[in-house]
């Protein structure tokens, strides 16, 4: 039984009145969501609050009539927009461009009336961004944190079910208890840095008695140069690296939202504490193909050999760290040598260079022309932490807190479930280290608290358990080691065993080519929506249009499954074969199901605007199912940009192993090729066919990229990769087919 | 007078264990084999086919593919398919021929724009122009000659070079192709003589469009609206539309460019329209008036009365009894109707795709026949459009198999699965309809279709709100076997498109396709050329007595026919069917799961478009 506490019951009141007054298309939302949520906790839910509300003064009718009430009220509304020119226009529009309402993000209010709450009114394509508060109720007797971040606040792919404001609340009820502090949620995932500007100024009207500002990480993205000076400076042929000017961006960009938050701080009198965000270092890996986009053609050539060796190298990390300097020595610009080098330096008792390679590394993936997962550089945390110190503005270290906490190891998947996405034990750390510095501030005497095992299982197990599934999901996304995938899929099976079960039937709908919304299994997983939501998402895949299974995220999944249960590991890999084994027929391995392009964005959704797959890669990359140890026919039909290279020659290799090189040329030409049974494994085989060096001169480069910038100044879009390279190789035709039938003897 | 021409021998047949249509434009052989891939795009109904020395052995639309209505990219997934089909790459391709000359027309964009022409409207215009080109290299690889054909030239050669006429008279009429937009031609031995055209701003197709437009129906649309709602209304602004729209000398007429807006591609009238109206155009979604009925009434008796002067005036001028339309008026089956009733050709012929999809065919047509240099054996008519992608019952099976929905396997039980799907339609069962290649053109004809019985008065209304969610007053077709057209209809030939109406005889009791003029835009089915559909009509016939089904084409308002069986179960899913038969699989509505329909029928809401219950007073 819910307590009736007078003061919640006053304000579910208001709450309600203003509601239907505000939005009443919100509040029949509510209504029918509370259905769905009767029981949960009675702060956190709107519908709760009018449960209370229609406990003390409303019976149970008239709570329905409120319903009803606020659907006439929309209906009006509805009818009286309609009879204007906009028949589609909505009152939430309506709110949103008028001058008599009052906003702070998604959360409006009546402009004027100070007694009201404001009220969650998100659009369409923002509503799952923003943080779950459903309104924000005038400030009472309590102090009142507002929290305000990006998706790393918003406790990514454990939202909405744990994520730091819950953390912050549970911390500061069990240090000064429940009735002293309230937390403000105010995070969106993806906000940007104009958005985080903005919403800082609107939020003073909420009369915070502190913040916590957890972001940085989105920045890079936000913060593009300037096209027009990039140009400039690479016509006067600067270095890439002063070219992107990255640095000075940076430091402009902290400059100016930490001064910001002094003036508010100095205007509101309110501590504001600054959590810079830390990146999974030790388990994190930059795709291997991001590069100088001014890299020369012979150095070019040289990184794509070393590359290569360090491939084969791939287990023997001192090996790799070897080719990893020469790599470096070759380009600064390689994220992923530094990455590698880093894990080579990074011993049992951590190290200091170690750190500063990955620092070195996230500072590459920051000039890079495009944008790369968000990441809060190093350069960004030290003039944070420099802009911070000199305005009086709090800090928590999170790159300095995960290390501590990892006793001088690198952060990893312990902390990160992603670059840069915290897990639970990540989140408590983040927030127990930000209730220490407001404790401190306020000069409250409790003890600071940390992070213990008892506070972490306050986090459901099932939740634990969905948020490594989204985590399996994101990191095969991403392309990250096959290693890291499994151990996700390995914790979400620990953490609830029915997650064999679901992820079997996840990698079946994934990989059958029937489309996911018609998936016999799609529909068992819809059944266990309720107790994890994220297959709940499964309805909103209706379309039925080309299919992309992840087979990286297969494989995991097939392995993570394998240590629990070997049939059922089987039972996929058996779906897997039978889905997409090569026949006696042609399987088009061009189709989106088998070119691996996810890993290189450069090539996202080629399909969609070409009938040829033009790569910007110097490696092609495909997945062939074979059934079997068998020969292969491959059938290519392909052309390289210039036909002057004489001397190279396209190398098709399957799982590492080169299998032929062909001559290619500037006109489409067909070449068959056949792959010798040894070199085939039973189930998922990775070929990639690596293209020549195109001869794209100093000159042609420097224009090259040029032009890309004049590209994205001309389209005002967001710069892809693809577009800062030359191209390598094109692709009309590619099908595999069964040679002959296997040899039994072999 | 009969509609097409009779000498079906000409045809060829599917190959043994096939069902691929194929059509011989020319039959003469090289050393190796000719490919002419034919290609309309950047413009609405983007599409693409494939000429194998001289015969047609793929078409499709690029909607049918990407999922949006009336695509107007450059085709490349519609290509791809043909490619595939015929086992072939681009790189195999000989030529393209390309359904317009956009050099041409970047000249007429120009002079549109002349009273407005400053520097970025120029190189806007010179960038369209260059882009056809760019993208035939770009987007679909082709690195060979490209060869432009006159727009009208394309659309006189698709209806002409497979009608297997060996001579005729062509009319071809659209909005605009360059510069023409009315071509009167004459059609010998595989080419095609022009005889005069009739050039912008003079174009039935741009009066037509700013009617549908003023009518609050969408352009390139909505036009069949416009044709559906006219005979709701009475002539009364006939007049007022001859202001607009009058014959001139010879082939000529004359469009009043006061009224209509060269320059706006969604709102094609002025101000000046709605003064000699004196009502506003009407908004998209608004009630539809009796003024609205009478605009619609009168705009299509003046484009009726031209078409049939002008088709006069074509038969005096070329010595042929027989007459190919093609263009994007020509989809006007009442006006088709009215041509072969009132004017003086004997034959007529509209291909099946008559709009500016279908001008891809009569581009490959000419070019292959430039190639070769003409001659060879006659061209035989092209007597099915079903051109697109087909799917065996096997695949079917393997799809059903991976799915919950659960499905009735008539595999090798034809007969069965006739006489199941004949009782459902008896029983007034609403049912969607995918056997053997998609239909290339806007028609349905008995491959992606949805079927039902006619004689039910109330399966109009139950079709157009709860199945295809669209206006209410939108007719629908029948479908008849050949041998009993006459005992029905008005109609003592052939039309096995669509492509042209007729009187529904007195006491025919086919309520549910018989428009409110008395008339239905009807399809024969030949038993040699859609066996399985013929069969199914003869089995409907044995419980009802009549050898006629409404035949509409499988899809919901705003959407594309159906494509794939996934697209057909989607469909299915969403629409209020009572049965899916694909291929040789019987899917019943309670063979699929709630979950089932909880998934499918996610997407964007289709819901039926408001119209006033006034119009249907005349139902």
């Amino acid at each position: 039984m819910i307590p009736l506490n007078p003061e919640i019951l006053n304000r579910a009141e208001t709450f309600a009145a203003q509601l239907i007054r505000v939005s009443p298309g919100r509040f029949r939302q509510l209504l029918s969501r509370g259905n769905r949520e009767e029981g949960s906790d009675p702060l956190s839910s709107a519908w709760s609050a009018l449960r209370l509300a229609s406990r003390r003064s409303l019976p149970d009718n008239q709570i329905k009539d409120l319903g009803r009430e606020a659907d006439a009220v929309d209906q009006t509304n509805r009818n009286s927009m309609s009879r204007h020119s906009n028949a589609s226009a909505s009152r939430e529009t309506d709110l949103a461009t008028s001058n008599a309402v009052q906003k702070v993000g998604v959360w409006w209010r009546d402009k004027g009336d100070d007694t009201a709450p404001f009220v969650r009114n998100a659009a369409p394509g923002e509503e799952e961004l923003w943080a779950r508060t459903e309104y924000i109720t005038p400030k009472g007797a309590k102090r009142r944190v507002v929290l305000i971040g990006e998706s790393v606040a918003r406790g990514f792919m454990y939202d909405s079910e744990f994520n730091c404001a819950m953390a912050l609340t549970e911390l500061m009820r069990s240090a000064v208890g429940s009735n002293e502090v309230e937390i403000v949620d105010l995070a969106k995932s993806g906000m940007d840095y104009g958005e985080l500007r903005r919403i800082l100024s609107e939020s003073e009207v909420l009369c915070p008695d502190a913040y916590v500002v957890f972001a940085g990480n989105n920045w890079q993205m936000s913060l593009r140069p300037d096209c027009e000076a990039v140009i400039e400076k690479l016509r006067h042929r600067d270095s890439w690296e002063d070219a992107a000017n990255s640095r000075e961006r940076t430091d402009n960009a902290v400059k100016s939202v930490v001064e910001q938050l002094r003036e508010i701080s100095e205007r509101l009198c309110v501590p504001i504490i600054f959590v810079i965000p830390g990146f999974n270092s030790k388990d994190w890996m930059s795709y291997r193909g991001w590069r100088d986009p001014l890299l020369s053609g012979v150095r070019s050539k040289e990184w794509r050999r070393l590359r290569s060796l360090n491939d084969q190298a791939q287990g023997h990390v001192p090996r790799q760290a070897v080719i990893a300097e020469a790599i470096a020595a070759l380009n600064g610009g390689v994220p992923f040598a530094l990455e590698t080098m880093a894990l080579a330096a990074n011993g049992p008792e951590g190290s200091a260079l170690a750190e500063r390679l990955i620092d070195e590394a996230g500072e590459m993936c920051t000039r890079l022309p495009f944008p790369t997962p968000a990441r809060c550089s190093a350069r960004c945390r030290s003039s944070l932490r420099e802009a911070c110190k000199r305005n009086a503005i709090i800090v928590v270290d999170m790159a300095r807190e995960c290390t501590a906490y990892m006793s001088g190891q690198l952060p990893d998947r312990r902390l990160f479930l992603d670059f840069c996405h915290l897990t639970a034990d990540g989140i408590w750390l983040a927030m127990a280290c930000t209730v220490k510095r407001l404790l401190e501030t306020w000069q409250l005497p409790q003890p600071s608290p940390v992070v213990t095992n008892e506070l972490v299982n306050k986090v459901a197990p099932r939740v634990h358990s969905q948020a490594h599934f989204k985590a399996a999901i994101v990191n095969a996304d991403r392309d990250q080691p096959l290693e890291i995938v499994k151990y996700h899929c390995l914790e979400a099976i620990r953490h609830s065993p029915d997650m064999l079960e679901l992820l079997t039937l996840f990698a079946e709908s994934h990989s059958r080519k029937v489309p996911i919304s018609m998936c016999r299994s799609s529909e068992v997983l819809l059944a266990h929506a309720e107790k994890f939501p994220v297959f709940s998402k499964l309805r909103e895949s209706g379309g039925i249009g080309d299919k992309r299974p992840n087979f990286l995220l297969i494989e995991g999944i097939s392995r993570a499954v394998a240590e629990f249960d070997g049939e059922r590991a089987t039972q996929i890999d058996n779906i897997v074969r039978a889905e997409h084994g090569i026949s006696d027929a042609e399987t088009d391995l061009l189709r989106s199901d088998y070119c691996d392009v996810i890993a290189a964005r450069s090539d996202w959704a080629w399909w969609e605007h070409s009938s040829f797959l033009s790569t910007r890669e110097p490696d092609s990359r495909f997945y062939l199912v074979c059934c079997e140890s068998c020969e292969v026919k491959l059938r290519l039909v392909c052309r390289v940009p210039n036909d002057t290279i004489e001397a190279e020659a396209l190398a098709v290799e399957i799982n590492g192993r080169e299998v032929q090189r062909v001559k290619v040329t500037k006109r489409w030409a067909q070449y068959q090729i056949t792959i010798p049974g040894e070199f085939v494994i039973p189930g998922i085989n990775k070929m990639t066919l690596q293209w020549p060096e195109p001869l794209v001169g100093e000159q042609g480069k420097w224009d090259g990229v040029v032009a890309a910038y004049q590209q994205v100044m001309a389209e005002d879009s967001a710069p892809t990769p693809s577009i800062f390279y030359p191209v390598y190789g094109e692709l009309l035709k590619l099908c595999a087919s069964r040679c002959i039938t296997p040899n039994p003897m072999r | 007078v009969c509609y097409v021409p009779g000498h079906s021998g000409a045809l060829l047949r599917p190959g043994a264990g096939t069902r691929s249509t194929s059509v011989v434009i020319n039959s003469q052989k090289k050393g190796r084999e000719m490919l002419v891939m034919g290609v309309s795009g950047l413009s609405h109904d983007a599409a693409a086919c494939l000429l194998r020395d001289g015969v047609l052995v793929a078409a499709a639309e690029e909607e049918r593919f990407s999922r949006k209505k009336h695509d107007p990219s450059m085709p490349k997934r519609a290509a791809q398919y043909c490619l595939r089909h015929a086992g072939v790459t681009m790189k195999d391709v000989d030529r393209i021929a390309y359904s317009e000359v956009p050099e041409k027309k970047m000249a007429r964009r120009l002079w549109t724009l002349l009273p407005n022409l400053n520097e970025e409207a120029c190189v806007r215009a010179c960038s369209k122009a260059r882009r056809a080109r760019e993208e035939i290299r770009t987007v679909l690889g082709y690195e060979g000659e490209i060869e432009c054909v006159d727009h009208h030239l394309a659309h006189a050669a698709s209806a002409f070079c497979y009608s297997g006429f060996d001579e005729a008279a062509i009319m071809t009429i659209d909005g605009v192709g360059e510069w023409v937009t009315t071509s009167y031609s004459s059609g010998c031995d595989g080419s095609v003589s022009t005889i005069e055209e009739v050039h912008l701003p003079h174009s039935i197709g741009l009066f037509y469009s700013a009617i549908t437009s003023y009518l609050g129906f969408e352009v390139n649309d909505g036009e069949y609206k416009v044709m559906g709602l006219a005979p709701y209304g009475a002539p009364k602004l006939k007049q007022k539309m001859e202001a607009v729209l009058h014959s001139g000398r010879g082939g000529q007429f004359v469009l009043d460019t006061r009224f209509i807006d060269l320059e706006n591609e969604e709102r094609c009238f002025t101000e000046e329209l709605i003064d000699l109206l004196g009502f506003r155009p009407r908004m998209r979604g608004e009630e539809i008036c009796d003024c609205h009925k009478h605009l619609a009434r009168s705009a299509q008796e003046v484009v009726e009365d031209l078409l049939i002067e002008k088709s006069q005036y074509l038969f005096n001028s070329v010595n042929s009894s027989n007459l190919c339309l093609a263009g994007g008026v020509a989809m006007n089956c009442v006006a088709n109707g009215k041509i072969l009733r009132n004017g003086r050709f004997r034959r007529m012929y509209v291909p099946a795709a008559a709009g500016d999809q279908g001008a891809c065919l009569g581009a490959a047509a000419v070019v292959h026949h430039r190639l070769t240099g003409g001659g060879g054996p006659k061209q035989s008519q092209l007597a099915d459009s079903a051109l697109g992608p087909e799917y065996s019952s096997d695949e079917i099976g393997q799809f059903i198999a991976a799915t919950s929905v659960r499905a009735e396997d008539f595999r090798g039980k034809e007969d069965q699965l006739i006489e199941t799907v004949a009782q459902m339609l008896a029983n007034g069962e609403v049912i969607g309809w995918f056997h053997g290649r998609m239909e290339f053109g806007p028609r349905a004809l008995g491959n992606r279709s949805i079927l039902a019985d006619p004689r039910d008065a109330r399966m109009q209304e139950r079709i157009n709100e709860a199945v295809k969610k669209r206006e209410r007053f939108r007719p629908f077709a029948p479908a008849v076997l050949e041998g009993a057209l006459t005992k029905y209809f008005e109609m003592d030939g052939p039309s096995p498109f669509m492509t042209v109406t007729c009187a529904v005889k007195t006491g025919a009791n086919l309520p549910s396709v018989t428009h409110v003029d008395g008339s239905a835009r009807l399809q024969t089915v030949d038993e040699k050329v859609k066996p399985r559909f013929a069969r199914l009509l003869k089995a409907f016939e044995a419980k009802t007595g009549y050898p006629v089904l409404l035949n509409t084409s499988f899809n919901m308002n705003n959407e594309p026919i159906v494509n794939s069986p996934a697209d057909a179960l989607r469909c299915f899913t969403r629409a209020g069917l009572d049965a899916l038969i694909l291929e040789d699989w019987i899917i019943k509505r309670d063979g699929l799961s709630a979950a089932w329909r909880t998934l499918c029928a996610a997407g964007p809401e289709i819901s039926t478009p408001v119209v006033s219950d006034s119009v249907y007073a005349s139902l």
